[in-house]
């Protein structure tokens, strides 16, 4: 038989009995979509979920801070050692901080009030956002301005909840704009407060120095490998005793555990699928060996050798595997480029064109291993028994 | 195949066996179907099978057909041993040398007229661009050219009956195998079949060999064995 015919009648025989095939068809091809969706656009959805700190409460986020002692020569976070940590593999983005108990006077009134001193990343590192206003940023920290953001409990024991943005405030004695009002927080340490740039508090505050780092990391996956990391680096410059490195544990945990869960049950479902679709195939096709005898008998009959039924019933079975995996690649291509577009990141083409290779590998792999039993049980038919079969 | 070169002309033996012999298991026992056939079957011949049910009718046309391998005897094909070849080779004489009509209607499910006469050209690796003349003249024989694209499954009974025998004439076979090819057919049908094969055989380069119960058929054919308790009365 030529090879032409040999595809021209196997799939004349998928298309004609149509009924047959296609729940097989939608099994596999459903398997390999979900398999490249979830494999290439994997890694994007884990970052995307990682960027929002509030959903994952704030597991990737690391705190370091620099024991002082009083009387010794303080520690603090100097530039080259901010180099050094952002070198690190997994830290995303990093802030420094510093505090101190401010004066702020309201009315001829005199609060005392803890003020933290930050670099403009700071907000970034924390997940935090303006519930009013603007945050200062990094230029506000380069001309080192007078401008300050305060925390919302701090508005309402202070300033009975008025609309202080745009006003001015007077801090140790001197006046300070205020920028905007915390928001993406209810922590009530971090709502009590008045917030400085780093810059500008040095310059104005006398013995203040940014003891305390915080690291926040790529994703979950990072976090554990990251704190240990970062005694080693800062260790460097600092006596490692004197490094105190805490994240979330418990919290880093329940997620991990949360995530490995799921991704154990996407893969299984996903491979579950793919087996189900094998199974179908395997059954659809010993069951044809039965109820095609007849047609087996004849075609031999008229000329067919062994090998012409067997590469005709491997080739229908391969036909039906590979022709449900481009169905699925198209899925999952539209799947991809969905998933791309709500998670505003690219679709990383490589990782997309390895998956359709693997996912077109496995439907060869589910038809050969599925087919070819059955398929030899079909071109060992006796002639004279398949003719006479009813 | 050995014959190609060789000339089909009336009056030459073309199937030759000896002594077939096929005994079946049963049981602890054997029963033998066949018990020592022996005929000769020459070019421009029709001959016709008849005997009692279960007398081994179906059997001896497929041991002729290489469906089945005798437990005993010789066959020869235009001189060519048969039984001696192996899986395939036998299967490409069945594909280019013989041609055959099943006993009940044998038509491929969901497939053209077309379709259906294509499958022995496919098997046999006939050029593809020549197919469709050779369809044709072998539709042509039956009088079946009108219903080429049509659904075989729609077609009635004497008109399936007659695509049947122009798919076992395409390959231009030297013995064409009928079991009860008339079976199902009515009368008139049955009749017309029978003026199609001999017109076919009457060439003078096939011959024919057919299973029967109806006397009033097997006349159509020069020659009429009996076959009875495994031997066959010519
Ligand atoms: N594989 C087999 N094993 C055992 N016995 C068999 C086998 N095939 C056929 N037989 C027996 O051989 C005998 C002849 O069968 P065969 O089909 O040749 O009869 P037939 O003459 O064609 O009958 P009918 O006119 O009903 O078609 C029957 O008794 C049948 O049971
Ligand atoms: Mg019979």
């Amino acid at each position: 038989m030529w090879f032409r015919d040999l595809i021209k009648i196997s799939l004349r025989q998928l298309l004609r009995h149509w009924r047959r095939y296609w729940g097989v068809a939608l099994t596999i091809s459903l398997g390999v979509a979900g398999f490249i969706t979830v494999v290439t656009m994997g890694e994007d959805f884990k970052n995307n979920l990682n960027d929002n700190l509030e959903l994952i409460g704030g597991v990737t986020v690391i705190r370091v801070t620099l024991l002082n002692e009083p009387g010794w020569r303080p520690l603090w976070f100097q530039p080259d050692i901010i180099d050094s940590v952002r070198e690190i593999k997994g830290v995303r983005a990093s802030s420094r901080l510093a505090h101190k108990m401010v004066k702020i006077e309201v009315a001829t009134r005199n609060w005392t009030i803890p003020m933290a001193a930050v670099d403009a990343g700071f907000w970034k590192v924390r997940g935090f956002n303006a519930f009013k206003g603007e945050l200062f940023g990094q230029e506000d920290l380069q001309e080192r301005r007078r401008v300050c953001v305060i925390g919302k409990i701090l508005l309402r024991k202070l300033f009975k909840s008025r609309d202080m943005v745009g006003r001015y405030i007077k801090i140790n004695g001197e006046l300070y704009l205020v920028s905007g009002v915390l928001g993406g927080t209810h922590a009530s340490d971090l709502a009590e407060r008045v917030y400085l740039p780093l810059s500008t508090a040095s310059d104005r505050i006398p013995y203040l120095f940014p003891d305390r780092l915080y690291v926040r990391c790529n994703t979950w996956d990072d976090v554990e490998r990251v704190s240990e990391e970062l005694p080693v680096v800062i260790g460097k410059f600092y006596d490692p005793k004197r490094i105190d490195v805490q994240y979330s544990y418990d919290a880093l945990q329940h997620v991990l555990r949360v995530v490995t869960w799921s991704e154990f049950f996407v893969y299984l479902t996903i491979l579950a699928t793919l087996l189900l679709g094998g199974l179908g195939i395997w059954t659809i096709m010993m069951s044809a060996v039965r109820t095609r005898t007849r047609e087996i008998g004849l075609k031999k009959a008229m000329g067919a050798l062994d090998r012409d039924i067997l590469s005709q019933f491997l080739t229908e079975a391969l036909c039906l595997s590979v022709g449900s995996a481009l169905v699925g690649i198209i899925a999952g291509r539209i799947a991809v480029q969905l998933a791309s577009h709500m998670l505003k990141s690219p679709v990383p083409e490589d990782i997309f064109l390895s998956c359709v290779s693997m996912g077109f590998l496995m439907a060869l792999g589910l038809g050969i291993g599925a087919g070819i039993y059955p398929s030899i049980r079909a071109s060992r038919m006796q002639v004279a028994e398949a003719t006479r079969y009813e | 195949m050995s014959s190609a070169g060789k000339s089909r002309s009336t009056g030459d033996p073309i199937l030759v066996v000896r002594d077939i012999v096929k005994r079946y298991p049963n049981g602890n026992q054997f029963i033998d179907v066949l018990k020592g056939i022996s005929m000769t079957v020459r070019y421009g011949e029709m001959a016709a099978i008849m005997g009692p049910s279960g007398s081994g009718k179906t059997t001896l046309l497929q041991i002729l057909g290489l469906f089945l391998r005798p437990t005993r005897g010789t066959y020869l094909l235009a001189g060519d041993d048969v039984l001696k070849l192996d899986r395939n080779a036998q299967a490409s004489v069945r594909g280019q040398r013989l041609g055959f009509v099943l006993q009940g209607c044998d038509l491929l499910e969901k497939t053209s007229v077309y379709e259906n006469l294509e499958y022995p050209l496919i098997y046999t690796r006939f050029s593809p661009n020549k197919r469709r003349e050779r369809i044709h003249l072998a539709l042509e024989r039956v009088g079946m050219t009108h219903r080429i694209n049509h659904d075989a499954n729609k077609l009635s009974g004497g008109e399936r009956q007659r695509v049947a025998i122009a798919r076992a004439l395409v390959n231009l076979p030297e013995v064409i195998l009928a079991d009860e090819p008339t079976g199902q057919l009515d009368h008139k049908n049955s009749h017309i079949i029978m003026e199609y094969f001999a017109e076919v055989v009457g060439k003078g380069d096939t011959a024919m060999i057919m299973v029967t119960h109806d006397a009033e058929i097997a006349r159509h054919c020069q020659t009429i064995y009996h076959i009875e308790d495994g031997v066959l009365k010519g």
